[in-house]
């Protein structure tokens, strides 16, 4: 197919892009993926059958990660000293007295984040998608979670979910496709000391295979699902939603094509799209339909970057919102070390989680709620390198009977909160600093508001009793939001609405004044949930919205 | 280029050391083989040898921090700056190298190194060669049975992950 052969271009293929391209080819649109980064080859690319496996945590390749810069962030409180990250080795992480940026990680490549995330596929809790009429903070969602329902469950039967019976708080139509994986041994310390607590500590919903699933096989419990799953038994977009959409003959994937700005007409559409090609030629390609699907950052970044004669502020900018609204992972993990060895290094990473705190109104005087899980492999503590240098430290022979002594201990109970939308909390473009094709750069700002750090100081007070419970000795790291801008999920730069004067998007991702112009990634949430991953909910809003422009 | 966090750091304290320490890092280096031989011995110190354990030199571990410094100079200034200053040490003590030492002996010579002021040379030199030894020590099969870590993640996985450990 040649270029003005698509019915649609899409930019990004991680979970917004790559559902977009296979809701819209298997009905037959013509659809081209245009994919920044390169793509992964699960057999070869990912490294964990190698004895380095532990030195990267993702094996990205050249042009796999982007770049962003950060604005100042804020002074640090010496009264919240107990919020700060630290280990045992190292003493205090952040020796500075400023809030530091540590990273917005993501991956540039065919698959997108997904490639390196734990899998946890979440739905959204119902309450949480109206925050503004029910808490006065954020806003809330155009659309209900009854509506999204049959999407999500369309969206777990592509990736293979493993999940409980127990639906808790959201409702289901129909069972997970997959059942739930047994609790790891160190999950089952968790899990028990969490009842003591009376908090209630089931297995997680998994993108991860717990049988043989659509051509894939079950998952060996490497713990190592950040890394990259060279089995395929994590389901990451390449490996569902792209695999389908590429089978179909009617999806086309570029990738290293590095869109740089959007063409508009008068006649509010877009009419195509500026990029770099992997041979370093500029092209342009004309597109009747733009999906852009690039994340919380990147989406706000290249609508900006197209300010023009029709658009001054930016393209889609006619709210001023677009940018606004950024609202990143709020996140805290406390470790110890159990009095026994628990082999923490084996396992499906976050196997369990306890939903009682994830409802907006879930913690006392708090607004948003947060939920917790196991968090050994999220905190990368499931190697001896990691051990050497976060844990056990010293050298010699007594660091070396430390080591024998320590491995395999380790318990981590994670947990993620929500993050509720701030004036200071924004991503506009950076005046300064270009990417390599002359596009300015995403300037991130972050300011943690009171109501987060009391939410923060909630999840690393209860990690902490969890962890007690378990018999384990003294906490032995610390790591969180707090003193460190550190973000897997993030989201709300172009949030939907159902008004276009403080709100970027509709409910199906589509422009309030460009018409042919729709964005799908978690930028458009309106809030971030207490603690979900958004993965799920973006496929099923894009499996949503795919059914909507096709006109179903 | 990007350039990490973790690596900035490293790059200017090590040029900051460099220019500071000019008068010392401006006598003639030791060839190659000198630092080697004296960071093995500085590395078997960090990671001696017993009968679960191979020593870091068995590992190869002082060629990997070599290696990794021929890409940074100031690092590779670093670590012949602190091989001499081992050496002198030992010298103080009697010795002809840090590598004639005894193991007691060369452990009170790094322990010397860990003591001093955060900003000193050698402790500068202890402080990257441990960071990477345990990097290099670790990320080697041959050093992950002693800790009762069985294989790489993969191809095996860890089927037995809800069961105590054996």
């Amino acid at each position: 197919m040649s270029a003005d052969e698509y019915d649609v271009v899409i930019i990004g293929s991680g979970a917004g892009g790559g559902t977009m391209a296979y809701a819209l080819s298997r009905r037959k649109w013509r659809v081209l993926v245009l994919e920044a980064g390169p793509s992964f080859d699960p057999s070869k690319d990912y490294k964990l059958h190698t004895e380095g496996w532990e030195q990267q945590q993702f094996p990205h390749k050249p042009s796999s990660e982007g770049r962003q810069t950060f604005a100042e962030l804020q002074a640090l409180d010496p009264a919240l000293s107990d919020l700060c990250s630290w280990n045992s080795v190292e003493g205090r992480l952040n020796k500075q007295s400023r809030r530091l940026p540590f990273k917005y990680h993501h991956v540039r490549g065919v698959g997108g984040s997904t490639l390196a995330f734990t899998g946890e596929s979440h739905r959204l809790h119902p309450e949480s998608m109206q925050m503004r009429s029910r808490f006065g903070v954020a806003a809330d969602w155009p659309l209900t979670y009854d509506m999204l329902e049959p999407f999500y469950c369309e969206a777990e039967r592509i990736v293979g979910v493993a999940g409980p019976a127990d639906s808790g708080a959201r409702w289901r139509s129909e069972p997970y496709p997959l059942p739930p994986h047994e609790l790891g041994y160190a999950s089952q310390q968790i899990a028990s000391a969490a009842s003591t607590l009376g908090m209630k500590w089931g297995p997680n919903a998994r993108a991860a295979l717990s049988e043989p699933y659509d051509h894939r096989p079950n998952c060996n419990y490497c713990a190592n699902c950040n890394r990259g799953c060279p089995r395929t038994d994590k389901g990451s977009v390449d490996v569902t939603f792209l695999r389908k959409a590429v089978a179909s003959g009617y999806c086309t994937i570029r990738s290293g094509v590095v869109v740089t700005r959007l063409e508009v007409g008068a006649d509010d559409r877009v009419t195509g799209v500026h990029l770099v090609n992997a041979e370093g030629h500029d092209e342009f390609i004309v597109t009747p339909k733009l999906i852009v699907a690039c994340g919380a950052v990147e989406t706000p970044r290249l609508l900006l970057a197209s300010a023009n004669q029709y658009a001054p502020d930016g393209l889609a900018n006619e709210s001023g919102q677009v940018g606004r609204n950024f609202m990143e992972t709020l996140a805290w993990s406390s470790s110890a070390l159990h009095g026994e060895n628990v082999g923490s290094f084996r396992g499906l990473p976050a196997d369990s989680i306890s939903w009682d705190y994830n409802a907006p109104d879930a913690i006392a005087g708090v607004v948003g709620g947060c939920r917790f899980s196991t968090g050994v492999a999220e905190a990368g503590l499931n190697g001896p390198v990691a051990y050497a240098q976060r844990i056990v430290g010293g050298w010699g022979r007594s660091h070396q009977a430390a080591m024998r002594e320590a491995f395999g201990r380790i318990l981590t109970v994670g947990a993620i909160g929500e993050s509720l939308p701030n004036t200071g909390t924004f991503v506009d473009l950076d005046p300064n600093q270009v990417d390599s094709n002359g596009v300015a750069l995403a300037l991130i700002h972050s300011q943690l508001e009171p109501m987060d750090l009391e939410r923060l100081t909630f999840m690393r007070t209860t990690a902490r009793a969890i962890l007690q419970a378990t018999g384990a000795g003294d906490v032995v790291e610390e790591y969180g939001s707090y003193d460190f801008f550190s973000s897997t999920h993030v989201f709300g730069t172009c949030r939907m609405g159902t008004a276009a004067d403080d709100s970027v998007v509709d409910s199906f991702g589509r422009s309030h004044r460009w018409q042919n112009l729709h964005i799908m990634d978690a930028s458009i949430f309106p809030s971030s949930g207490g603690g979900e991953s958004p993965s799920l909910t973006i496929e099923a809003l894009g499996l949503r919205a795919a059914d909507h422009i096709a006109g179903v | 280029m990007y350039v990490s966090r973790r690596r900035f750091i490293l790059v200017t304290s090590l040029i900051g050391l460099w220019l500071k320490c000019g008068r010392l890092l401006a006598a003639k280096n030791e060839p190659r083989d000198g630092t080697e031989l004296g960071l093995g011995a500085w590395v078997d110190t960090l990671f001696p040898a017993d009968e679960r354990s191979p020593s870091g030199s068995a590992l190869g571990v002082q060629a990997q921090i070599l290696e990794k410094a021929a890409a940074i100079a100031p690092y590779q200034e670093l670590l012949s700056a602190g091989v001499r200053w081992a050496n002198a040490q030992a010298v103080a003590c009697g010795a002809e190298s840090f590598t004639a030492l005894s193991l007691e002996a060369r452990e009170a010579v790094v322990a010397e190194a860990e003591a001093m002021g955060i900003r000193k040379m050698p402790r500068l030199f202890f402080y990257h060669t441990l960071k990477d030894a345990r990097s290099f020590y670790y990320g080697q099969a041959g050093s992950w049975s002693a800790v009762g870590f069985p294989h790489t993640p993969q191809p095996l996985g860890f089927v037995d992950y809800m069961e105590a450990p054996k």
